[in-house]
């Protein structure tokens, strides 16, 4: 899930009309400065990383001068979301808004269709008024036009004028949701000028990597944002699903209902997980030579646990090419298998040989993991 | 006639020439299921593991007989394999693998209500029916014939637990994998109401996860007046909020997609929750028993 920064996604909404303002792009405090001189004072400098909340945390701020701006440049760079920092600011124009909305285009799973949502109140008043959101379904058939948002999507509550501007921002928002195939595309807060036009505030896309291949000026996009989640990247360039955990038992396994199955498992025995990797997308030497590096990249790890329940992975090929990488870069920290599943008894075999068990109870593994962890951190301190 | 496929099913697998197809094919051959034919465009008139191929799933149909296909193909054209099985009127059509763009799985869903097919997937590895039919390629062994019913959003969950029923003596009716994206061919809802009409399935297991809301289906269906009994277990206790693992809907991006919430719920509706795995196989036991806590 490629969620864009602010910028990135204002630059694609602008491509459908969507009103966004203006906005430079810049990576210094002397580009800040002289990007705020460039518009009228006061601007907002908002740090550049795809995350929600920046308000909140303190990654926009707003600056009277360009002196300021310089200054709030290296302010916002300097926080820390989500384990993520900004490279970059986006310098607008302070706005001032007479009303703030909220307004997304999703994917609704009760429903098993595409939603527009709309909530009179946005901005930081989103999350106090869960019951003033409002849902349209978006129907697939045909086209979405503005009549049909007009008279479908409960705008009640506003001026008629403010009714027909944002019908019309709604349909360019289901036309951009469509043709970029994104998972979502929200505004927040969408807000109205003393002139009485709508501009989005925030913008936020998050795209479908797995449509980014009919998509390459996207995909383009993606690979050149900064910062990025490492997961990402390392989706990217693996096909492994990687996120990082905070604790010490790094697991190795296939299939993400096992996988978080054998971290809870981690947790009742008081340890935790050190990252989620589920290698089912990549079940070859490539793909587990990958996993491994990844996992010892972790400095506090202090067991591996290779847990696979394959159905269309042969498990014995897990355990066989297990042995030709722990040939090949020995491994220091305890390592406990879990094999089970398509050709248990080949993989049980080659274990074996290779003097190493297979634990068949998951329960059993992943006790053993937990306490040879340890026992190696004892040994190590 | 179970609730999904049985020996009478007649398997059209799309891509039966691939490696992984090939291999999984075998596998099914050896379980019984009946592949009648293969489609591979521009191989028609070859055959391969000793079943016909065609260049096109209207033909396969027309010639064999078929009423279901399984697509074996790979994400970037699977929408326009299930598209094809669809139009040449499948009433059961499969899409296991992977990586299948969310706006394709829309189109597809949307295509198959309106067409009045089942499509199942994707990100799932099938369906069987222990001791029939499987379409698709969980490992055989963990499963054996009962009368319970299993849907569930995670494939490797549903080998682990099934093989616990089955080294139990809980065998199970159909097991339908419903796959962990956000927009499926089939949901929770639908599956749960195919088991319902299932006069094989006595009582009905649900394997869920964080994110989504799918769990939220069962606590309805579990609060229907002539519901069978309904237990469940969900993993991802220990997820962080806003990561998605691994599967596309497998992210607690709300409180109602998180773990405790779908628990509690299920909790509300008297749906009795294994708290670990543990727990699944005396859970289920006593909904075969006919018994459920209420």
């Amino acid at each position: 899930m490629a969620q864009l920064t602010e910028h990135l996604s204002k630059g694609l909404l602008e491509r459908f009309k969507v009103p966004i303002g203006t906005g430079e792009l810049v990576n210094s405090s002397a580009s800040a400065r002289a990007a705020a001189a460039r518009a009228a004072s006061p601007v907002a400098v908002k740090a550049q990383i795809p995350v929600g909340s920046r308000g909140r945390a303190g990654a926009i701020i707003r600056a009277e001068s360009p002196m300021d701006a310089g200054a709030a440049f290296d302010i916002v760079t300097g926080i820390r979301m989500d384990g993520l920092q900004a490279h970059e600011a986006r310098i607008e124009p302070w706005q001032r808004i007479l009303d703030e909305l909220y307004m997304a285009v999703s994917f609704d799973s009760t429903l098993q269709a595409p939603v527009l949502l709309f909530n009179p109140f946005g901005g930081a008043d989103l999350e106090s008024h869960p019951e003033s959101l409002r849902i349209m379904a978006i129907p697939v058939d045909h086209e979405v036009s503005f009549a049909y948002v007009r008279e479908h999507a409960d705008l009640s509550g506003l001026a008629s004028a403010a009714t027909d501007s944002l019908a019309t921002i709604a349909r360019d928002l289901i036309h951009a949701f469509f043709a970029l195939e994104a998972r979502m595309i929200e505004l927040n807060p969408l807000g109205q000028l003393e002139d009485g036009e709508w501009i989005a505030l925030d913008a936020r896309i998050v795209l479908d990597d797995n449509a980014l291949f009919r998509h390459p000026d996207l995909q383009g996009l993606v690979g050149a944002m900064s910062p990025r989640r490492a997961e990402d990247i390392v989706r990217e360039t693996t096909r492994l699903e990687f996120v990082p955990l905070d604790g010490s038992i790094a697991v190795i396994s296939g299939g993400a209902g096992m996988t978080m199955a054998v971290m809870d498992l981690i947790a009742d025995r008081g340890a935790s997980a050190a990252c989620f990797l589920d290698c089912s997308a990549d079940v070859t030497p490539r793909g587990y030579r990958a996993a491994l590096d990844l996992v010892l990249s972790i400095p506090r790890i202090t067991s591996i646990l290779v847990s696979v329940f394959g159905g269309l992975t042969r498990v014995d090929r897990v355990a066989s090419t297990f042995i030709d990488l722990l040939a090949g870069t020995p491994v220091e920290l305890p390592l406990t298998f879990r094999l089970m599943g398509t050709n248990l008894q080949e993989a049980d075999d080659i274990l074996a040989s290779a003097g190493l068990d297979n634990h068949h109870v998951l329960e059993a593994a992943v006790e053993a993991a937990v306490r040879s962890g340890q026992q190696s951190r004892e040994g190590s301190s | 006639m179970s609730a999904v496929v049985d020996r009478m099913t007649r398997v059209v697998v799309q891509g039966l020439t691939g490696r992984q197809a090939t291999w999984s094919s075998q596998d099914m051959g050896a379980y019984g299921t009946r592949l009648v034919a293969g489609v591979v465009p521009g191989k028609g008139g070859q055959i391969h593991l000793g079943i016909p191929l065609f260049d096109r799933v209207d033909d396969a149909v027309r010639a064999t007989g078929a009423n279901a296909a399984l697509a074996y193909v790979p994400a970037s054209v699977a929408a326009h394999a299930v598209v094809e099985a669809l139009e040449a009127g499948l009433p059961l059509v499969i899409y296991p693998g992977d990586g299948l763009p969310i706006h394709d799985a829309l189109r597809l869903r949307n295509l198959a209500l309106s067409v009045g097919s089942s499509f199942v997937g994707p990100n799932t590895p099938g369906v069987i029916s222990p001791g029939e039919s499987k379409l698709g390629f969980m490992p055989s062994y963990c499963f054996t014939r009962g009368s319970l019913g299993v849907v569930t959003k995670s494939g490797s969950l549903s080998y682990e637990v099934c093989l616990r029923l089955t080294q139990a003596g809980i065998g199970q009716s159909t097991v339908i994998g419903i796959g962990g994206d956000p927009i499926k061919g089939t949901t929770m809802r639908e599956a749960l109401a195919l088991l319902h009409r299932d006069p094989e399935t006595s009582a009905i297991l649900v394997l869920g996860e964080i994110g989504g809301v799918d769990e939220y289906d069962a606590c309805a269906y579990a609060q229907e007046p002539d519901a069978k009994p309904l237990g469940a277990f969900l993993v991802g206790r220990t997820a962080p909020r806003g990561r998605k693992l691994g599967h596309a809907g497998a992210l607690i991006d709300s409180d109602r997609s998180g773990f405790e919430a779908k628990v509690a719920a299920l909790e509300l509706a008297h749906v009795p929750v294994a708290a670990t795995l543990a727990e699944v196989v005396p859970i289920a036991a006593q909904l075969c028993a006919g018994g459920q806590h209420r």
